[in-house]
């Protein structure tokens, strides 16, 4: 009697539900997984296009003497006004960053 | 059924929430490592996101303070720009943050060059360098200068240099940068307590220090860190702009005035070097700022600002840049 009790497993019923409730917990797990990896490459990528978008700011940004700067009425508004030079407000393409760029009048 | 047949029994039906357990400990052990991993991430891109704000507002800056040296604005947009003074700190705002800036003049700092010895014991003494280290300074900044390999009573030349843990060769003529400095035989005393660019230049054309365009440092050494006539110095620049003598005897007090008197000037003298410190505080506004001013307690020191160090010299109308240091401030 003893034997027949050890060698007895689980029901159907109990095997069903285990391994449901694993299932539902592993597809949990791994959407959570599958977000989060997501999320992860997301962000390196915002990182990256933030940082190209900077130096693309500040080469626009960049003033020289020597430069000659004609089309200045499309590149934004202006910021200060001055008699030789003026200070225009750059914006850069998402909008979340802004500097200054100056040019002769 | 004897009790080691039920105790067997027990044991190996309880196998299963083991092995369970185990699993879900370390299922929860990697999603956390994740969250972990995401917060880190959601930091970084944060921390680079105001890098990059603060970096583009203090571009901004140097320009703001290059425009405000070649020209003055048409239309006055708050009272701060009817007039400009050197060595003043100027703030303004723009949509995504806080531009500060101060232009200073190169000549309101001790050319390493030019150096007048008298000057520079008054400033190691400042320092608070024994006096057997400031010969040992002295003399080995004039050996570090000049072209030969005669060294002077306490100075230093090739041979000093060359048999340090990693050596290096003596300039042995004109000092190009202010950082050479720390370079010099006996200034690891002073390692670390200030940054050369701070106190010395090259390309101050006088012998003298321009009272009017003082770096923060260089004004604490004049006032000797008096907090009080620091304040007096800040306040008599912003009401006068442009100090002379008899400003500078009631700012650094009589006794400090004759001391330094010699070593003063008060205009830059054609020099048309400068540096520019700027700062971009990314998400700071007006109203903000204002609303912190009122709430003195409420001031959070803890924003990220991005500072920016430029040297320039200014030839006519073309700007030519000769250093761009940058870093959080």
């Amino acid at each position: 009697m003893s034997m027949s009790r050890t060698d007895k497993g689980f029901t159907l019923l109990e095997v069903l539900v285990a391994v449901v409730i694993l299932g539902l917990s592993y597809v949990a797990i791994l959407q959570s997984f599958s977000l989060s990896l997501r999320n992860i490459s997301k962000i390196e990528t915002q990182r990256a296009n933030t940082f190209e978008e900077l130096s693309n700011l500040i080469q626009e940004a960049r003033f020289s003497g020597d430069t000659d700067t004609e089309d200045t009425e499309a590149a934004g508004e202006d910021f200060i006004e001055g008699h030789k030079y003026r200070l225009v407000l750059v914006t850069s393409e998402s909008g979340g960053m802004e500097t200054l760029r100056l040019e002769k009048i | 059924m004897s009790k080691d047949t039920l105790t067997q029994e027990v044991s190996e039906k309880g196998f299963a929430l083991v092995v369970v357990i185990v699993i879900m400990l370390l299922v929860s052990f990697l999603a956390s490592q994740l969250i972990l991993n995401v917060r880190t991430e959601l930091q970084v891109a944060f921390n680079s996101k105001a890098r990059s704000t603060g970096l583009a507002l203090a571009g901004a800056g140097v320009n703001l303070g290059i425009f405000r040296l070649l020209d003055k604005p048409l239309h006055y947009i708050n009272e701060e720009y009817e007039s400009f003074h050197e060595g003043y700190e100027y703030s303004d705002f723009l949509p995504s943050g806080q531009v500060t800036y101060t232009v200073i003049s190169e000549s309101g700092k001790m050319d390493l060059n030019k150096m007048n010895e008298a000057l520079l014991k008054i400033f190691l003494e400042y320092m608070e360098v024994e006096f057997d280290d400031q010969s040992i300074i002295l003399d080995s900044l004039n050996d570090w200068r000049d072209s030969d390999d005669l060294h002077r009573l306490n100075g230093a030349e090739q041979e000093y240099y060359q048999q340090l843990d990693d050596p290096y060769i003596p300039r042995n003529g004109r000092i190009q940068d202010p950082a050479e400095f720390f370079l010099i035989h006996g200034t690891d005393k002073l390692a670390k307590k200030f940054k050369a660019s701070d106190a010395f230049t090259v390309h101050n054309k006088s012998r003298k220090i321009n009272f009017n365009s003082l770096t923060p440092f260089m004004l604490d050494f004049l006032v000797e860190g008096d907090g009080e006539k620091k304040t007096a110095y800040r306040d008599a620049k912003q009401e006068l702009g442009t100090l002379n003598a008899g400003q500078a005897r009631i700012v650094l007090g009589d006794e400090r005035f004759e001391r330094c008197a010699s070593f003063l000037t008060y205009s830059s003298a054609n020099n048309r070097y400068y540096t520019i410190l700027t700062q971009g505080k990314p998400g700071t506004s007006e109203e903000k700022e204002n609303q912190e001013n009122q709430d003195e307690e409420a001031i959070s020191q803890d924003e990220p600002a991005m500072a920016v160090s430029v040297l320039l010299q200014l030839k006519g109308r073309a700007v030519n840049y000769l250093s761009w240091q940058e870093g959080w401030s």
